[in-house]
């Protein structure tokens, strides 16, 4: 029964950051030699520089919106800062790498979540056409779907996740005091 | 498809069955020492432990409470706090504006709950009030009560408790995230079967083609040579 059922769905980032939606884009995300496929498990240092993000396709004339957030931070069973913001990225075009050239709005922080295992999530809007969007003063508590409603971009053409911890791992026996 | 992260047939018999889930943890028979038996009795009904209770959702014996997902331990939390601390707008400003929407923190939930439970379950701390005014002084009291005064035994018992729902939490989210990790596993594999499978098939094509048109050429020139031999032969010089 749970077989086969799209991970996004699974993992709750359906639910907690995005509502359903149908895939009509295919990206890649590599950070340095890994390809990201859903659910891949890194730390913090791995995921230090910005990814490759390239989105299939041959039409250049095509803008894309990619969005990177943390719906857990700071930690996973108390997300306050949910979703935090790590990369906002407009104006990119079709099979071209989202970091040289597309236009950051949102310069690129990297994940070191504090405590937990955190989901960071990649988000692909389609934009209708060239738009200018403003960077929100905050990178906590940022929203997708207002975002989305906000500029007119519609439902996600594609998303995307994986799974990060701090450097040191997490669980295991703590030896100080902790609640 | 909102309804696809949680299993719909048993989506609101739970909810029923649910409120009295985490009341009869506190009500019972102390949160002492229990073992898990206890806490799937507290939880199920005496009935549970062995086979299913009759207040259980259908496909649920004690190991499926194990495989509820995050989704649904909230959503049951979110109903028992909702359901017996009533007027929520009284009670719950403990609960900072959470009104039994998952946006309740775990913080807040016990807050309320101890808030609401104490007038009415813990007979050891007697409040003096009358039944009606008990929900809202009971909250009033219990969120002033919340640092203060507290016995030991009582602060342990609610540490406990405390870690208890938050390892329950976490155990769900670690099987969600083994759950996703899986289920991308085995579409990649079925991708990759594909690919090769026609990579295959592309290859085989090709092989076919190349064997064929190798034989088309062939007989022609095993022809051709005959014939020049033949040739040969007939023009001999004598």
């Amino acid at each position: 029964m749970s077989r086969g059922r799209d991970p996004l769905a699974l993992s709750q980032v359906i639910g907690d950051v995005l509502d359903p939606f149908v895939k009509s884009a295919a990206m890649r995300v590599n950070y340095g030699e890994k390809e990201i496929t859903n659910g891949t498990g890194l730390r913090s240092s791995a995921v230090f520089n910005v990814p490759h993000v390239e989105i299939e396709g041959h039409d250049q004339t095509k803008l894309y919106t990619l969005v990177m957030v943390d719906p857990d931070a700071p930690s996973p069973s108390k997300p306050e800062y949910r979703e935090y913001l790590h990369w906002l990225v407009t104006d990119i075009p079709e099979a071209k790498d989202a970091c040289c050239f597309g236009n950051e709005i949102v310069p690129y922080e990297s994940p070191r979540p504090p405590a937990g295992i955190h989901r960071i999530v990649f988000v692909l809007f389609k934009q209708q056409a060239r738009q200018s969007v403003y960077a929100p003063g905050w990178r906590q508590n940022f929203n997708i779907r207002d975002f989305s409603a906000i500029y007119n971009l519609g439902p996600p053409v594609a998303a995307l996740y994986f799974n990060c911890q701090k450097e040191s791992g997490v669980g295991g026996r703590r030896f100080q005091g902790s609640s | 498809m909102a309804s696809s992260r949680v299993m719909p047939s048993s989506s609101p018999p739970r909810q029923t069955g649910g409120p009295s889930d985490l009341a009869r943890f506190r009500s019972g028979s102390g949160i002492g020492s229990m073992n898990m038996d206890d806490i799937i009795r507290n939880i199920y009904g005496p009935d549970a432990v062995d086979g299913g209770g009759p207040t259980e959702p259908a496909p649920a014996p004690p190991e499926a409470a194990a495989r509820r997902t995050s989704e649904e331990v909230w959503k049951e939390i979110s109903a028992t706090g909702g359901l017996s601390a009533p007027p929520p707008a009284a009670a719950s400003g403990a609960g900072g504006g959470g009104s039994g929407a998952a946006v309740m923190t775990l913080e807040d939930f016990l807050a309320r709950d101890t808030g609401a439970r104490a007038a009415g379950m813990e007979g050891n701390m007697v409040l003096g009030f009358p039944d009606d005014g008990v929900e809202s002084a009971g909250g009033g009291g219990g969120r002033g009560r919340k640092r203060a005064p507290m016995d030991p035994t009582d602060r342990a018992a609610m540490q406990r408790q405390k870690r208890m729902i938050k390892n329950r939490e976490s155990a769900a989210r670690s099987r969600d995230r083994k759950q996703a990790y899986v289920s991308e596993l085995e579409s990649q594999v079925a991708q990759l079967e594909e690919e090769q499978a026609e990579l295959l098939k592309e290859q085989e094509e090709r092989n076919q083609k190349g064997l064929k048109e190798l034989m088309e050429k062939k007989v022609p020139v095993i022809r051709k040579k005959l014939l020049q031999d033949l040739r040969r032969t007939n023009s001999m010089e004598f």
